[in-house]
């Protein structure tokens, strides 16, 4: 095989990777009709013809009662599945956009591989916080546990928990010119916030997610422990040799935008070690600075620098984590299908607003 | 394929017809499992295969979907449960051949069409590995298609002349020009 021919293989089969088993959807069958092009004209048996009087009534009539059984059923079907959040939908009822979107989102919350999936993942936390704050909130509270108050614009709160340190959102950066809102930490990368907000392991709190949000201690239950190994994974990866052969060039980078080099090369664990150079360097100018305001106008500056530097390794980084999760989307395929399933019964079939 | 080798087909009459009846029932409802354990075998592989020659997500599952309906729609006139796949991978090339079409009248009538690869797929896709598939998406269908089911499915060339219609020599000689067209392309560019 030639290298036109192999090149030919690789990059058809690096496409066909997009295509992970959580972008299939369920089959939709059609209707179990005749179709037009296959109708026949029923034959009609000679003979003498009868008054054919009452099928001129009987037929329209049995076509309005199947109309009102029709309707009939699909009122107690939506009474009886609860149309609300978290109230359970159909299990055949195909997903609608806005539910397929969720599910999306959520996957992209629980399995981030790039800082653009972490980002649209935070739609999602979003979602369930929202959702979690009106069925469980006052539950939560009664318990000694309240919810710490979030953003209530979705956008805002997806502006609100960067990860800099383990997925940077290189163009949310470049677009806000900010590392994190106003008071928060430049590196964050302790944001999952679909993965604290209440206590787990207490009774009481245990009592009011079954008995107020019991489609989301289910999604919890299930999604949590893969989404950890998921994690786990990203770690090994963001440690590998490949990535960390990218920390010299980030450093020199930084030296030469005049990062001091006993900031620049400072070393840490954590997940926050591949750019910890740069944490550390706005770190000392946010103790230094002489107000909030001061503090903004450094990061400002300094920001367009973190973008520049940090793209190569972040590049490679997000290149072996989108081949990682298509791996483990693939290995983890009923798993993952069945979060999926959960999800979409999160919100309505017309995505209103939780 | 055992789940199509287990499937019971039935008489050689129209699914249609036979709807009204209780065997027709129950022939719906086999038709209906089989085809649904098809799906859960192959729409992945197929949804890839449709995302190969599109480039786009959305539209590729839609394609296998129709190809799915229209092998519910015409499974009783299938002779052997065997030749499901085939089928399957006929209608999914018509339906990105479809596909393509009408986006190229929608783009020959849109001001501004926005790119079909998302950002996930740019940050995938190496720059060497975005031209090939360009140059590929270039070429005339026929080509295009020989060289996605030789290459990416590593399949027969009697197989792929069974799925495209063509005999076996052609799918040889339409895969050497494609070859040659694909490394004139890569050259230019």
């Amino acid at each position: 095989m030639n290298s036109l021919e192999s090149l030919i293989r690789e990059a058809t089969r690096a496409a066909a990777d997009e295509v992970t088993p959580a972008d299939i959807p369920p089959l939709r069958l059609p209707q179990q009709q005749r179709s037009p092009r296959t109708a026949r004209p029923r034959r009609v048996p000679a003979g003498p013809r009868h008054p054919r009087t009452a099928s001129r009534w009987l037929t329209p009539l049995a076509a309005a009662l199947s109309l009102a059984a029709v309707v009939a059923f699909l009122v107690v079907i939506r009474y009886s599945a609860g149309s609300g959040p978290g109230g359970a939908l159909s299990a055949s009822a195909p997903a609608s956009r806005a539910q397929k979107l969720l599910a999306r989102e959520a996957l992209d919350a629980y399995f981030p591989a790039t800082g653009a999936q972490y980002t649209a993942g935070l739609a999602f936390a979003w979602t369930r916080q929202t959702i979690l704050a009106r069925n469980a909130g006052p539950c939560l509270k009664q318990a000694g546990f309240p919810l710490t108050s979030f953003p209530r614009s979705r956008r805002r709160y997806q502006l609100s928990f960067p990860d800099n340190g383990q997925f940077p959102d290189l163009a949310q950066r470049a677009r806000t010119r900010t590392m994190a809102p106003a008071g928060g930490d430049v590196r964050s990368d302790r944001a999952r916030p679909w993965a604290h907000g209440e206590q787990r392991g207490n009774a009481a709190v245990a009592t009011c997610m079954t008995g107020h949000a019991s489609s989301l201690w289910r999604l919890d239950k299930m999604a949590r422990p893969l989404a950890g190994a998921w994690l786990a994974d990203v770690r090994k990866l963001q440690s590998s040799a490949q990535v960390r052969s990218m920390r010299p060039g980030f450093v020199s980078c930084l030296e030469s935008f005049g990062v001091p080099t006993r900031f620049a090369s400072t070393r840490s664990a954590g997940d926050g070690r591949l750019f910890a150079g740069f944490f550390a360097w706005m770190a000392w100018l946010g103790a230094n600075s002489a107000s909030p305001q001061r503090y903004a106008s450094q990061q400002r500056l300094w920001t367009p620098v973190f973008v520049t530097c940090a793209r190569p390794t972040v590049t490679t980084m997000e290149r072996l984590q989108l081949a990682a999760r298509s791996r483990f989307l693939d290995v983890h395929a009923r798993k993952i299908a069945a979060i999926s399933d959960l999800v979409i019964r999160l919100i309505p079939a017309d995505g209103a607003a939780p | 394929m055992s789940s199509i080798a287990s499937a019971r087909l039935g008489p050689p009459s129209d699914l249609g017809d036979l709807l009204g009846s209780g065997e027709g029932r129950s022939f719906a409802r086999s038709a209906e499992s089989s085809i649904t354990a098809l799906y859960q075998t192959h729409a992945l592989g197929l949804t890839r295969l449709a995302h190969v020659m599109l480039g786009d997500k959305a539209s590729a599952e839609d394609v296998v979907q129709e190809a799915f309906c229209g092998l519910y729609r015409n499974w009783a006139r299938l002779a052997d449960p065997a030749s499901a796949l085939p089928y399957l991978r006929t209608s999914v090339l018509n339906g990105c051949r479809s596909a393509i079409r009408r986006r190229k009248v929608r783009a020959s009538k849109a001001v501004y069409e926005p790119a079909a690869a998302s950002a996930e797929s740019v940050a995938l896709t190496s720059e060497e590995h975005r031209s090939v598939l360009a140059a590929l998406r270039n070429l005339p269908a026929r080509q295009r298609e020989v060289l996605i089911l030789r290459f990416y499915l590593c399949t027969a060339d009697e197989e792929i002349a069974q799925v495209m219609g063509i005999s076996a020599s052609t799918v040889r000689s339409t895969s050497h020009r494609a070859l040659a067209a694909l490394g004139r392309m890569l050259g230019a560019s």
